[in-house]
């Protein structure tokens, strides 16, 4: 056989598509819906965002209002309670390493779920 | 990019990444239609990153041939189909000699391995370059004809 023969088959056999006239109708109504999911998805991260500086904003103001506060109206501060205190030590020095240990599970286990969290739409 | 401007830059591109579609799908047009629909809705989305480094058209099939890929490698099923193989599926008359005239060209190219039968498909069908080509199937210029050479030799010996 020659080898343009194979060439020539080719070239006149191209596969013809079926006429479709909603080919692109369908197409520009599913990126429309795109559209609309990404436009979704940006309102909320927009929200989420606005949410964080409130709770920043209002955390630094009342941090400067308790510190006004404090500075304003000082008190002496009771000294009362040195026996709860060095319980409070003594036990810890007792158990110093299951705290630690109990610490440490916790914060990988935070972390994982931090890593592992999806994002939902 | 909005969609009435990229349904205008993809008008002329659409026909030929759904035959290309079409063949490497064996014929089945309604899985053609599906995956190029598909391919389109991403390039759109990806639209933003386009950075004009090859040709949009280049771009598109690329996509186009990425989502096929996709499609094929998602698991089958488990069902029984009652109906006939997709380069048997025949919906009216004019359909039916159409579908007839091909089934010999979809089943020969359905038995070359996937980058073989691209490369031809592109080639021959798409009239495209073999640097367009090797852009398309991400692999360099001197494998797509090596992919051309065996899969012509390997459509000879089936089709002729």
């Amino acid at each position: 056989m020659k080898e343009n023969d194979i060439d020539s088959y080719l070239r006149a056999n191209r596969p013809q598509i079926k006429d479709n006239p909603t080919f692109l109708l369908e197409v520009e109504q599913k990126m429309r819906a795109v559209d609309g999911i990404k436009k979704e998805v940006d309102r909320q991260r927009k929200r989420g965002r606005l949410t964080m500086t409130v709770v920043f904003v209002a955390g630094i103001i009342l941090g400067a209002i308790a510190l006004a506060l404090a500075l304003a109206f000082p008190t002496e501060p009771k000294l009362t309670d040195v026996s709860l205190l060095s319980q409070l030590k003594d036990y810890f020095e007792a158990h110093a390493e299951a705290l630690l240990v109990s610490v440490a599970f916790g914060a990988s286990f935070i972390s994982i779920a931090l890593g592992t969290r999806k994002e939902s739409l | 990019m909005s969609p009435e401007r990229f349904i205008d830059l993809i008008r002329n591109e659409q026909e030929s990444l759904r035959r290309f579609l079409l063949a490497l799908c064996g014929g089945d047009d309604d899985l053609a239609d599906d995956i190029a629909q598909d391919a389109l809705v991403r390039a759109y989305v990806a639209s933003g990153s386009f950075l004009g480094l090859s040709k949009f058209s280049t771009w598109l099939f690329r996509i186009a041939y990425n989502c096929y890929i996709d499609h094929r490698r998602k698991p089958e099923p488990d069902l029984i189909s009652v109906e006939s193989p997709p380069a048997l599926n025949i919906h009216s008359e004019d359909e039916a000699d159409l579908t007839f005239r091909y089934q010999k060209l979809y089943l020969a190219l359905e038995s070359l391995p996937e980058k073989e039968k691209a490369a031809i498909m592109l080639h021959y069908f798409e009239d495209l370059s073999i640097k367009d080509i090797a852009a398309i199937l991400q692999i360099p210029a001197g494998t797509v004809k090596y992919h051309l050479s065996i899969g012509r030799n390997h459509l000879r010996d089936k089709l002729l």
